[in-house]
C-alpha cells in the first residue's frame, strides 16, 4: 500500500492527502507524541517515574474530582457528572510517557465516580458503559461489580444484574449490599416470570 | 536362451543409463525448485495476522526523507519527529510481541487439534521471528539519534503503549454505547415514558419505582 | 521367468469389471439408502417417540420456510446411475462369465475319483482297479490312433495321481508345489485382450498408462490431499479458521460484540463467501428470514440460514481456546435468532420465539418472559401476542408450555470415591435438576434423602462419572418451523473461573444431550406436591435428572473456596438458559479414616450449595439497599481508593496483561 506523509516544518506535524481513517489515526497519535516531546524538552522522553508524573495537572485533576463529589453531595448530579467529564479530559492530556499507573488510578477514580453519578441522573447506559470499562480492565472489586449490577438492573438485564452482583460475591461473600442487592433481583426475575418461590 | 540374450544388451549405449539419470535428476530438481516457490508464494498469500503497520511505514518514509541528501533543512523531519516515530514503530512492535506470546499456546494447542491449517501456523511462527527483528532494529536506530537510548527506549515505549491503550478505551465509549442501545433496543428517551406510565400503574413493584427516589 | 497371458478368451475381464463396478457401487447405494431412510424420519416420527417434545413443524402449523433446493431425496441422478450400475453387473454376471476352465488344476483326488478321506489302502485298490481298464496294454485294439491316444494320457495322468499319493518325491512336490512334476511356470494373466496390449494400439495403451498414473493418480491424489488440508479437523475452511483465529489474536477488547458485528465476520468465511452474494445482499437475506417474511426470499435464504449455526458452533469451537467466553455467550444467543427466525436485538425473544405472534405488538408491550403469559386470561393473551385466531392461540400456547426450563435442585464438585473435595483431585460438576414447563409455579420442597444420589456405590460411576449423563433419553430435535433443518436440541455451556473472569483451561463445550422431559405435563398440583420418582419402588412424579461435567483441571492445591460460574444456553430456545454460580470447597481429607456414617453425616452439612442462595427467601431484605448505596457514596469511593492503593502490588499484573490486549483502534 503506497502511503504519502507530508511534514511542516512549522509545526512539526505530519499530514496525508489519503483518506484511510486508520492512517489518520496513526497520524494523530504520531504528532500528540511528538508535541509532547518537544513540550517535555528534555533530549529523549523519560522514564516514567513518581517524581515526573505531571504534578500541576495532578493538582487541577484533584480539583476537578473534589468538584465533582461536592457537587454530587449536593445532590447537582448533572453538574457532577460534568466535571467528572471535563476531569477526564484532562486525564486524557497527559503526557504518553508519563506513568501509567498513576494514569489508571486517577481514571478508575473518575470512572467509578461517574457512573455513580450518572445513576444518579438515571442515564443508565452511561453508567454501564464507564463501569464495565473498568472492570474490563481488571478493576474487579466487589463494588465495582455491585455498580454493574445495579446499571444492568435498570436497564432491565435482570440475567445479568444476576450474575454481576454473584461475581461480587465470589470476591466478598459476606458483603451486605450485594447480597440485598441479590435478593432484589432475584424477586424481579421472579415477578418478571410470574412466578413465585 | 539367457546367454544369447547378452550380446543384445551390450549394444546399448553407455550414455544411456547417463541420460536416464540426467532426465531423473533434472526432474527431482524441477519439482524441488516448483515446490519451494509454490510454498514461498503460498506464504505470501497467506495474510498476516496483523493489520497494516502504520507506525513502521510511517517511520520508514520519514526516516528517508530526514536522510535524503536533496532536501533542504526545512522539508527535513525534525529529529524530534523521527524520535516519535521511532518510539511509535517500538510501541507497535512491543504491542504485537504481547499479543503474540499472549496467545502462544493457544496456537499451538489449536494446531495440535487440528483446528487450524498449517499456513496460519507457519504464519504465526514466521510473525513471531519477524517480531525478535523488528525489536532488533528498532534497538538499532535508537542509536542513530541518541547514543545509549537503547536502555531505556523500551521502557518508555511500554509505558506509551499502555498509555496509548488506555486513551483508545476512553475515546470508544460513544461507540460503545452506540452498541449497546442498539444491542438491547434501550433508548433513553422511551424507557423515561414507559417508567412513568409504569409508576401511575403500579407502584407497588420494588426496585425500579422505590429506589431512585430514595 | 513368468510370462504374460493376455486374456483371449475373455473368460476373466468380466470378473476384473464386476470388482470394479461393486467398490463404486456399493459404497453410493449405501449411501443413497441412507439418505432415503434418514430423510423420512423427520421431526414428526422422531418426536413423537419422544415424551415432552413438541411434535410440529412448518407443515402442521401451517407456516412459511425457507424453500429447498428441491431435488428429491429418491428420484435423483444418484438413483439413475445405481440402477444402471446394478444392472450392468447383473448383465455380466449372467452373460459374460463361462464356468472357468479349471482344467489345468491338479487334484489327484478327483482324476481317481475317489474323495479326499480315502485311506492308502482304498486309494491302493482303487487304483488296480482303473489300471486294469486304462493300462495300454488292456486297451482294445479296435481304437482309432486318437482314441488311443487319449486313453493312454488318461493312464499317464492316473499314474501321476497315485504317485502323489503314495510315492514319496511326487507326494512332496505335489505338497509344495501342487503339481506332482513340481514347480509348475508361474503365468500372470492381464484382464485386457491381447490387441489392445500388443498390436498397433499397443502405443495407445502405454499413453494410456502413462497418464492414468502419471497424471491422472497424482492429480486425484494431489487435490484429495488438497482438499483435506483445506478443511480443519471440525470441516471448517482454514480460510475461515484463519479469519476466527486472528479475529481472536488482534481482538479489540473495548469494542462491544454485537449480534450484528459476529455476522460481519461470519460474511467474511469462506462458506459464506462461496455462495457469491454481496454484503448487502446477505444482510438483507437475515433481515427478511428474522422477519420471518418469506414473501420474495432471495434465492440463496436456504444457504444462507442453514450455514450459520454450524459456523457459530465451529467459531465457538476455536474462541473456548482463546478462553473468551463473552464472545461465545452473544454467539449463542445469535445462533438462537437464526434457528427461531427471531431479530438479533431488543429483549423480546422469549415471546418472538413463538409461533404466529405480532413482532410489532408482542414488542410494544411489557411483557418478556413466556412465565408471565401463563398468568394472563385468553383476551389478555391476544392483545399480548397480536393472535386474534383463538385456534392459533391455543396452538401457540401449547408450544410455550413445552419450551422447558432447568430447576436445579443441587449443584456441587465431587470427586467420585470422596465424600469430600480433596486437594489436586480430578473432580467433576453434578448437576440434579427438575424440568419445568413455563406455565408451573414455584418450586417443589425437596427433601435431602430424595436427593441424594448412591454413585459412589457404582463401580461403572467410580471408572467414569459422566455414565449418569446417559440414563435419560435423548433430546428430542428442536422445535424450529422456520429453521430449514432438523437439529437436536442440547444445551450448550461453558464453565468459568469467577477469580480471572476466563473459561477454565482445557475445556471444550459442555453438552447437555440427554434430558427426561416427561415433566412437561405435569399440572401445578403434582409438581408442588410430588415425590422424586423411585427407581426401586416406582413411586414419585418428579424425574430428577443427573448431569455431570467434568472439570478439566484438578482441584487447587490448597483448601479453600474457588468460586465458579456455570453457563448452559439451550441451542434453540430463548428463556431457558442456566447461569449459576458453584462454589469449589477444597477440604483436606481427614487424617484418619473416620467413621463412615460421621463423614456422610458431615458431608450434608457441608453441602453449603450457592443453589440455596437462591431457594431461601432472605426475609431480612433491605429495601432501602439502593438507598444505602446511594447515600453511602461519596465517601465509599474513596475507600475504594485507598483498598486499591493497598492492593495495588496485587493487581499491576492484572491490569498490565489485560491493556496489552488492547488493540489498534475501535472500528474494524
Amino acid at each position: 500500500m503506497e502511503v504519502t506523509l507530508q511534514y511542516n516544518n512549522t509545526d512539526k506535524k505530519i499530514s496525508t492527502p489519503s483518506t484511510d481513517e486508520k492512517l489518520q489515526k496513526e497520524i494523530d497519535q504520531l504528532n500528540t507524541l511528538t508535541s509532547e516531546i518537544i513540550s517535555n524538552g528534555s533530549d529523549v522522553p523519560p522514564i516514567a517515574t513518581p517524581e515526573n508524573f505531571n504534578k500541576d495537572l495532578s493538582k487541577m485533576i484533584k480539583k476537578l474530582y473534589e468538584g465533582g463529589v461536592q457537587s454530587f453531595k449536593q445532590n447537582k448530579f448533572e453538574e457532577s457528572v460534568r466535571q467528572f467529564t471535563i476531569g477526564i479530559e484532562m486525564i486524557n492530556r497527559r503526557h504518553k510517557f508519563e506513568a501509567f499507573q498513576g494514569t489508571l488510578q486517577e481514571l478508575s477514580m473518575f470512572l467509578m465516580s461517574r457512573t455513580d453519578a450518572n445513576l444518579k441522573t438515571k442515564r443508565y447506559l452511561d453508567a454501564f458503559n464507564d463501569i464495565d470499562m473498568l472492570l474490563s480492565m481488571q478493576m474487579c472489586t466487589p463494588e465495582n461489580f455491585l455498580r454493574r449490577g445495579v446499571a444492568n438492573y435498570f436497564l432491565g438485564n435482570y440475567e445479568a444484574a444476576r450474575a454481576d452482583y454473584q461475581r461480587g460475591l465470589a470476591y466478598d461473600p459476606n458483603n451486605r449490599r450485594l447480597q440485598d442487592e441479590l435478593e432484589t433481583c432475584l424477586d424481579k426475575i421472579l415477578e418478571e416470570n410470574g412466578d413465585y418461590l | 536362451m539367457d546367454e544369447e540374450d547378452i550380446p543384445k544388451t551390450a549394444n546399448i549405449s553407455v550414455f544411456t543409463p547417463i541420460i536416464y539419470l540426467i532426465i531423473l535428476l533434472s526432474c527431482f530438481i524441477a519439482f524441488s525448485i516448483i515446490y519451494r516457490r509454490r510454498t514461498v508464494r503460498n506464504l505470501q498469500k497467506i495474510d498476516p495476522i496483523f493489520e497494516e503497520n502504520y507506525p513502521l511505514i510511517m517511520y520508514s518514509i520519514l526516516k528517508d526523507q530526514y536522510n535524503d541528501p536533496n532536501l533542504s533543512k526545512e522539508q527535513k523531519p525534525h529529529e524530534k519527529v523521527m524520535k516519535a516515530a521511532l518510539l511509535r514503530r517500538g510501541v507497535e512492535a512491543i504491542r504485537r510481541s504481547l499479543k503474540l506470546k499472549e496467545s502462544e499456546s493457544v496456537y499451538k494447542s489449536l494446531y495440535e487439534n487440528g483446528l487450524i491449517g498449517d499456513d496460519i501456523f507457519k504464519q504465526y511462527n514466521i510473525q513471531v521471528k519477524f517480531q525478535e527483528l523488528e525489536i532488533q532494529e528498532i534497538a538499532r536506530d535508537c542509536e542513530l539519534y541518541k547514543k545509549g537510548w537503547t536502555a531505556n527506549f523500551f521502557k518508555v515505549a511500554q509505558e506509551v503503549c499502555f498509555n496509548e491503550a488506555l486513551r483508545r478505551r476512553i475515546l470508544i465509549i460513544e461507540d460503545r454505547a452506540k452498541d449497546l442501545s442498539d444491542t438491547w433496543e434501550y433508548y433513553e428517551q422511551e424507557v423515561e415514558k414507559i417508567e412513568n406510565i409504569k409508576k401511575i400503574d403500579n407502584t407497588k413493584a420494588s426496585g425500579v419505582e422505590k429506589n431512585p427516589s430514595a | 521367468m513368468s510370462e504374460y497371458s493376455y486374456d483371449e478368451q475373455g473368460d476373466v475381464w468380466p470378473y476384473f469389471l464386476i470388482a470394479i463396478l461393486s467398490v463404486i457401487l456399493i459404497p453410493l447405494t449405501i449411501n443413497y439408502v441412507y439418505n432415503v431412510l434418514n430423510y423420512q424420519q423427520s421431526i414428526i416420527k422422531i418426536n413423537s417417540k419422544v415424551e415432552g417434545s413438541i411434535v410440529e413443524n412448518n407443515d402442521s402449523l401451517d407456516l412459511p420456510t425457507v424453500k429447498k433446493t428441491t431435488r428429491s431425496r429418491i428420484f435423483n441422478k444418484t438413483l439413475i446411475v445405481i440402477i444402471i450400475g446394478w444392472a450392468s453387473v447383473i448383465y455380466v454376471l449372467i452373460n459374460l462369465t463361462k464356468s472357468a476352465d479349471m482344467s489345468s488344476i491338479f487334484d489327484p483326488y478327483e482324476i481317481l475319483g475317489i474323495s479326499s478321506s480315502s485311506t492308502e489302502k482304498q486309494i491302493k485298490s482303487h487304483y488296480r482297479k482303473l489300471s486294469l481298464i486304462y493300462h495300454p496294454d488292456k486297451i482294445p485294439k479296435n481304437l482309432s490312433e486318437g482314441e488311443r491316444e487319449k486313453m493312454e494320457q488318461d493312464f499317464v495322468r492316473l499314474n501321476k495321481a497315485y504317485k502323489a499319493l503314495t510315492d514319496e518325491v511326487t507326494r512332496e512336490n505335489f505338497l509344495k508345489f501342487g503339481h506332482p512334476d513340481g514347480k509348475q511356470e508361474v503365468t500372470n494373466g492381464i484382464a485386457l485382450p491381447k490387441f489392445l496390449v500388443e498390436g498397433k494400439s499397443s502405443l495407445i495403451m502405454i499413453g494410456f498408462y502413462i497418464v492414468l498414473i502419471g497424471v491422472l493418480l497424482p492429480f486425484i491424489v494431489g487435490s484429495w490431499w488438497n482438499n483435506v488440508k483445506s478443511y480443519t479437523s471440525h470441516g471448517l475452511h482454514v480460510k475461515s479458521a484463519d479469519l476466527f483465529t486472528k479475529f481472536f489474536t488482534d481482538r479489540n477488547p473495548g469494542k462491544v460484540i454485537t449480534p450484528k458485528f459476529l455476522l460481519s465476520i461470519f460474511f467474511k468465511t469462506f462458506e459464506i463467501q462461496k455462495l457469491n452474494i454481496s454484503e448487502s445482499e446477505y444482510n438483507k437475506i437475515l433481515e427478511s428470514y428474522t422477519s420471518r417474511d418469506f414473501s420474495n426470499a432471495h434465492s440463496k435464504t436456504f444457504d444462507v440460514v442453514s450455514s450459520l449455526p454450524d459456523l457459530i458452533d465451529k467459531f465457538n469451537e476455536i474462541a473456548i481456546f482463546f478462553r473468551q467466553y463473552d464472545v461465545i455467550l452473544v454467539s449463542l444467543e445469535l445462533k438462537k435468532s437464526i434457528i427461531q427466525a427471531v431479530k438479533f436485538t431488543g429483549k423480546h425473544h422469549d415471546i418472538l420465539q413463538l409461533p404466529y405472534v405480532d413482532r410489532a405488538t408482542v414488542e410494544s408491550q411489557p411483557i418478556k418472559r413466556l412465565g408471565k403469559l401463563f398468568t394472563l386470561k385468553n383476551e389478555e393473551l391476544k392483545k399480548v401476542l397480536g393472535i386474534k385466531d383463538d385456534a392459533k392461540l391455543k396452538k401457540c400456547m401449547e408450544i410455550a408450555e413445552k419450551i422447558c426450563s432447568l430447576r436445579i435442585v443441587s449443584s456441587e464438585f465431587q470427586v467420585p470415591g470422596e465424600d469430600i473435595v480433596p486437594p489436586t483431585a480430578k473432580s467433576h460438576i453434578n448437576l440434579k435438576f427438575l424440568v419445568k414447563s413455563p406455565k408451573l409455579k414455584s418450586c417443589p420442597d425437596l427433601k435431602d434423602e430424595e436427593i441424594k444420589d448412591d454413585f459412589n456405590e457404582n463401580i461403572e460411576y467410580l471408572k467414569d462419572p459422566s455414565v449418569v449423563n446417559k440414563s435419560a433419553p435423548l433430546l428430542p430435535i428442536s422445535y424450529s418451523p422456520f429453521f430449514p433443518d432438523d437439529l437436536r436440541n442440547s444445551w450448550n455451556g461453558i464453565l468459568i473461573n469467577q477469580k480471572d473472569n476466563k473459561i477454565v483451561e482445557g475445556s471444550t463445550i459442555i453438552n447437555l444431550t440427554n434430558v427426561d422431559l416427561s415433566n412437561v405435563s405435569l399440572t401445578q398440583e403434582e409438581w408442588i406436591k410430588g415425590k422424586v420418582y423411585d427407581e426401586k419402588t416406582k413411586q414419585g412424579v418428579l424425574k430428577l435428572n443427573n448431569f455431570n461435567i467434568p472439570v478439566t483441571q484438578p482441584t487447587p492445591a490448597g483448601p479453600g473456596s474457588y468460586p465458579f460460574r456455570l453457563i448452559l444456553k439451550n441451542n434453540a430456545y430463548f428463556g431457558v438458559d442456566l447461569d449459576i454460580p458453584l462454589y469449589m470447597e477444597v477440604k483436606n481429607p481427614p487424617p484418619v479414616p473416620l467413621n463412615k456414617d460421621k463423614i456422610l453425616g458431615k458431608n450434608v452439612d457441608d453441602d453449603d450449595d450457592s443453589d440455596s442462595d437462591i431457594s431461601d427467601p432472605d426475609e431480612d431484605t433491605l429495601a432501602g439497599a439502593l438507598s444505602a448505596l446511594r447515600g453511602g457514596k461519596v465517601k465509599k469511593i474513596e475507600e475504594i481508593k485507598d483498598d486499591e492503593e493497598e492492593e495495588e502490588d496485587d493487581e499491576d499484573e492484572d491490569v498490565f496483561t489485560d491493556i496489552n490486549t488492547d488493540t489498534e483502534d475501535e472500528d474494524e
